[in-house]
C-alpha cells in the first residue's frame, strides 16, 4: 500500500500522534491492553476494562478494514472543502471503530457497507493559516486482484 | 433527599436574534422565571447557568452565569457555570435540583442561555463540531450531522426504517410547534419538503436538523416548606439522573446505552413506568435522535417507532405525545438553553398553562436532553420526570 511521499519536516498531524510512517506503509497508533486483550484508538493508556495501566502498550494497529457507515457531509466548518466523503471503519484484525475522512471514489454511490478498505495518508491544506497538515484517510480496496498482478 | 418543586418558570422566544445580547435573553427569561413563582431576586440562594458554544462565537469564555444575573439583582451568591454539550441546560437544572434536595440551600436557580447565530454559518458550525473529540473528530472532518447521519444509516440498514418514517419526525414536531408562540419555526412542513431539501449530511436533510437558534429559560426550585410559601402550583421533580457514555469502540451504533441506562434509572427513581407518562420533550437535534432515542428511553418498544408516528401515537391527542412543543427541529435548539426550556415545557403542561397544545390531564412527564457525539457514542445524557 503507497502513501504520498512526504518530507519529515511537514509531517504535522492534523490528529497529534495517531499514525506513523514506516517507508511505504502508513500505520495508525493505538494501544492494546495485554490482559484483555482490547485495543483502543486513539490510544487509551489506561484500559477501559481492566482499569490498570500496566501492561497497555502502545502498537501499530492495521492499515486495512471493513467500511462500517458512511456519509457526505455537505455542511462543515470553513476549513473543510465541501462535498467530502466520511465514515467509519472497523479495523482489521483488532475489530474497532475508526472515524475516518474516505477518499479514493467521486461519491457516495462507490461505497457499500462492509467493502474493504485501505489507510492512506495525504496532505491537507484546509487550514486558514495555509499550514500543511496530514492526515490519515481511508480508501476502498477496489482492485486487489489487479494490482497483485501488476507488481508480479 | 428532600422533596423539591419546580415553583417559576421563564423562556424567551427561540429564534434569531442578531441583535439581542446573551445577557438580554437570559435576563429576560430569569426575569419572567421569578415573576412568574412571585419570586424576590434576593430569595435565591444559589445559581447555576448553562451554555454550550458562546466561547467560540463571541469569545465569551467564561462568567455568562455572573454577567446574566446581575442584570436582575442576583449577586453576593455562589453562581457556576455549567457546560455539558446540548445537555448543559439540563445539567444546570438537575445541579439547582441536587442543592436543593441535598438540604444545602432551600431556592436554587436553573438558567439555560445561548446565541448561535453570529452572522457566520461555518463559525457556528465549528462551535458545534466542538461536541465531539475536536483533536481526533472534528479536526478529520467529523460534524455532528454527520454523527447523526452515520448512525442513522446503520439504524435503517438494521430496522428498515424509512426515509419516510423519519421525516414524519419533523412533519410531527413543525405541527407543535405551529402551536407554540414560544416556536422558532412556526410552519407546516410535509415529507415531501423534508426529503427534498437541502442535503447537511446524507440521509439527514436540513429540515431533518435542528436549526441554530438564539434563546434563553430559566427556572426556579425550592424545597417543600418553601414551596408551600409561594403561591404557585408546585410542579415536582420525581426524578433526576444524569450519565455519560461508555466509548466502547466496538459498539452498535444505532443503540444508546446510555439512554437505556438513564431512562432505567429515571423511571426506578420516580417508581413509575413508561405507560404512566402524560407526555415526553425528546432531544430531537435530527429525526433519527428523536427515533433512537425514545426506543432506547424505554417510551416505545425497540424498532417500533416508526409504526408509533405512522399510527399518529407520538401526536397530541396520541398514546404518548412526544415534543408537544416543536421539540428542537421547530421550537428551536439554542443548545445551552434547551434543557431548561424542556422544563418550562412540562411545567406549563402540569399546571394546564400551554394553551393550543396543552396534553389535557397531563400529570406525569419526561424531559431528555443528550449532548456530545464521542466515538460514535453520546457524551452526556439528562433526564428528568416532573410530576404534579
Amino acid at each position: 500500500m503507497a502513501v504520498m511521499p512526504v518530507e519529515e519536516k511537514k509531517l504535522i498531524q492534523a490528529t497529534p500522534g495517531v499514525f506513523e510512517i514506516k517507508g511505504d506503509q502508513a500505520y495508525l497508533i493505538g494501544t492494546k491492553c495485554s490482559h484483555c486483550g482490547a485495543f483502543f484508538f486513539p490510544p487509551r493508556y489506561v484500559c477501559t476494562y481492566c482499569l490498570t495501566d500496566e501492561g497497555v502498550e502502545r502498537v501499530r494497529l492495521g492499515n486495512k478494514g471493513d467500511l462500517y457507515a458512511f456519509t457526505t457531509i455537505h455542511v462543515s466548518s470553513k476549513e473543510f472543502k465541501t462535498p467530502y466523503l466520511f465514515g467509519y471503519v472497523v479495523l482489521d484484525p483488532e475489530r474497532i471503530q475508526v472515524p475516518a475522512w474516505i477518499t479514493g471514489v467521486k461519491n457516495q454511490e462507490a461505497l457499500k457497507i462492509g467493502m474493504k478498505m485501505e489507510m492512506v495518508v495525504e496532505e491537507w491544506m484546509g487550514r486558514e493559516d495555509k499550514t500543511s497538515f496530514m492526515t490519515y484517510k481511508f480508501r476502498p480496496i477496489f482492485n486487489e486482484h489487479k494490482n497483485t498482478e501488476s507488481q508480479q | 433527599m428532600r422533596e423539591v418543586a419546580v415553583i417559576g418558570v421563564g423562556m424567551t422566544k427561540f429564534g434569531k436574534f442578531l441583535e439581542t445580547s446573551i445577557k438580554d435573553l437570559g435576563r429576560m427569561a430569569t426575569w419572567e422565571a421569578l415573576k412568574d413563582g412571585g419570586i424576590n431576586p434576593k430569595d435565591i440562594q444559589i445559581a447555576y447557568v448553562g451554555n454550550a458554544c458562546l466561547g467560540v462565537i463571541t469569545g465569551q469564555t467564561m462568567v455568562l452565569g455572573q454577567i446574566i444575573l446581575k442584570e436582575v439583582g442576583i449577586r453576593g451568591i455562589p453562581i457556576t457555570n455549567v457546560e455539558n454539550a446540548c445537555a448543559s441546560g439540563s445539567s444546570a437544572f438537575r445541579e439547582a435540583w441536587m442543592a436543593v434536595a441535598s438540604g444545602m440551600y432551600d431556592i436554587a436557580l436553573a438558567v439555560g442561555a445561548e446565541k448561535l447565530y453570529s452572522g457566520d454559518t461555518h463559525l457556528s458550525t465549528k462551535a458545534l463540531a466542538g461536541a465531539t473529540e475536536v483533536e481526533y473528530e472534528a479536526n478529520i472532518g467529523l460534524t455532528m450531522p454527520g454523527h447523526w447521519a452515520l448512525r442513522a444509516q446503520r439504524f435503517i440498514q438494521k430496522y428498515g426504517t424509512t426515509q419516510e418514517q423519519l421525516a414524519q419526525v419533523s412533519v410531527k414536531n413543525h405541527k407543535n410547534g405551529c402551536l407554540n408562540p414560544r416556536a422558532q419555526y412556526r410552519k407546516k412542513v410535509t415529507v415531501e419538503e423534508v426529503l427534498s431539501s437541502r442535503m447537511i449530511a446524507d440521509p439527514l436533510t436540513i429540515l431533518s436538523c435542528n436549526p441554530l437558534g438564539d434563546g434563553a429559560a430559566a427556572a426556579v426550585l425550592a424545597s417543600k416548606e418553601v414551596a408551600a410559601t409561594y403561591t404557585r402550583k408546585p410542579v415536582w421533580v420525581a426524578a433526576s439522573v444524569l450519565t455519560t457514555g461508555c466509548y466502547d469502540l466496538d459498539r452498535d451504533i444505532t443503540r444508546n446505552q446510555l439512554e437505556e441506562r438513564a431512562g432505567k434509572q429515571a423511571f426506578e427513581m420516580a417508581g413509575i413506568g413508561p405507560t404512566d407518562l402524560d407526555l415526553a420533550e425528546v432531544h430531537d437535534c435530527f429525526t433519527i435522535a428523536e427515533f433512537m432515542r425514545v426506543e432506547s428511553l424505554g417510551l416505545v418498544p425497540e424498532g417500533e417507532y416508526g409504526k408509533w408516528l405512522d399510527e399518529g401515537w407520538a401526536e397530541i391527542g396520541g398514546r404518548l405525545p412526544i415534543n408537544p412543543s416543536g421539540g428542537l427541529l421547530s421550537k428551536g435548539h439554542p443548545v445551552g438553553a434547551t434543557g431548561v426550556a424542556q422544563v418550562a415545557e412540562l411545567t406549563w403542561h402540569l399546571r394546564g398553562e400551554a394553551g393550543e397544545r396543552q396534553i389535557q390531564g397531563a400529570k406525569i412527564g419526561m424531559t431528555h436532553c443528550s449532548g456530545g457525539g464521542l466515538v460514535g457514542d453520546t457524551a452526556a445524557c439528562c433526564v428528568h420526570i416532573l410530576k404534579v
